[in-house]
């Protein structure tokens, strides 16, 4: 079975069509052989992983789930402390990693490592 | 009854929504806590069932307080209780199944020692948690606690 993989990108709400990046992130997502589902929790079901850009979302997200992967993308620099330092408190749930980064530290190696990870739990 | 229940762990809201429906009880089962005071401020609840200990939320916080605090365990539980007392709410129990050997905000739950304070107008009671056998919080006992 495909890993399932939840995509919440915020401030990124366009009227039409909804966000490019979250589309780009579903793209790559499934490329990578995960399935995008549309809810986090469905019933007693949670996605496998998450993907997100704010601290905010994160951290309801952890709260929502026991098992979810939570993969926190962050859009600058400077928010990017922030992230790892929070990420260290729930070093088993969630990932900080930047949108554009340096070797591994970015969301799309990250994400095919998460993606892989899970298949093989799986 | 119509009863708020906020904890972050998922284990013991699923227990508490579980157990009070089964008692007959509408039960909104929250994760975060800056929800449960809005859901306050517009609805109605008779009885509150509050965690002490939850992650801090980046609501206003600056960006150093972000880096240092959030998602770091604090006693909000107390605060919680002067703030939504406020709204009507007729008995508000906090209740941690944190050990008192284990954080200083739990040892001083034994302060209190099933004692019934009047805060606000609502009782409130501050407890530590009876266990059910798979762990997780036992709500309909901790209602029975607070409505005796």
């Amino acid at each position: 079975m495909k890993p399932t993989l939840y995509i919440q990108i915020n401030g990124q709400g366009y009227s039409q069509g909804g966000s490019p990046l979250a589309k780009a992130i579903e793209v790559v997502s499934d490329t990578f052989g995960a399935e995008v589902v549309g809810d986090l929790v469905r019933g007693d079901v949670e996605a496998m992983i998450a993907v997100t850009n704010t601290m905010e979302s994160a951290l309801h997200m952890v709260k929502e789930t026991e098992t979810t992967t939570i993969v926190l993308a962050s859009f600058y620099q400077r928010d990017q402390e922030s992230a790892e330092t929070f990420a260290a408190r729930y070093p088993d749930r969630i990932i900080a990693v930047a949108f554009v980064g340096e070797g591994d530290a970015e969301l799309v190696p990250t994400l095919l490592k998460v993606i892989a990870d899970k298949a093989k739990e799986d | 009854m119509r009863i708020l229940l906020l904890d972050d762990s998922v284990k013991h809201r699923r227990a508490g929504v579980k157990q009070l429906q089964a008692l007959g009880h509408e039960v909104v089962a929250l994760s975060d806590y800056g929800e449960a005071r809005k859901r306050c401020e517009t609805e109605h609840f008779d009885v509150a069932l509050l965690d002490l200990l939850m992650p801090a939320e980046p609501t206003t916080l600056g960006d150093e307080a972000r880096k240092e605090f959030v998602g770091r365990e604090i006693a909000i539980g107390f605060p919680l209780v002067l703030d939504i007392s406020r709204r009507n709410i007729g008995k508000i129990a906090v209740v941690t199944d944190m050990n008192h050997h284990n954080h200083p905000m739990s040892a001083a739950v034994d302060w209190f020692r099933g004692a019934t304070l009047l805060v606000n107008g609502a009782e409130v009671s501050i407890i530590h948690a009876p266990l059910c056998e798979d762990g997780s919080k036992d709500w309909g006992m901790v209602l029975a606690q607070i409505a005796s």
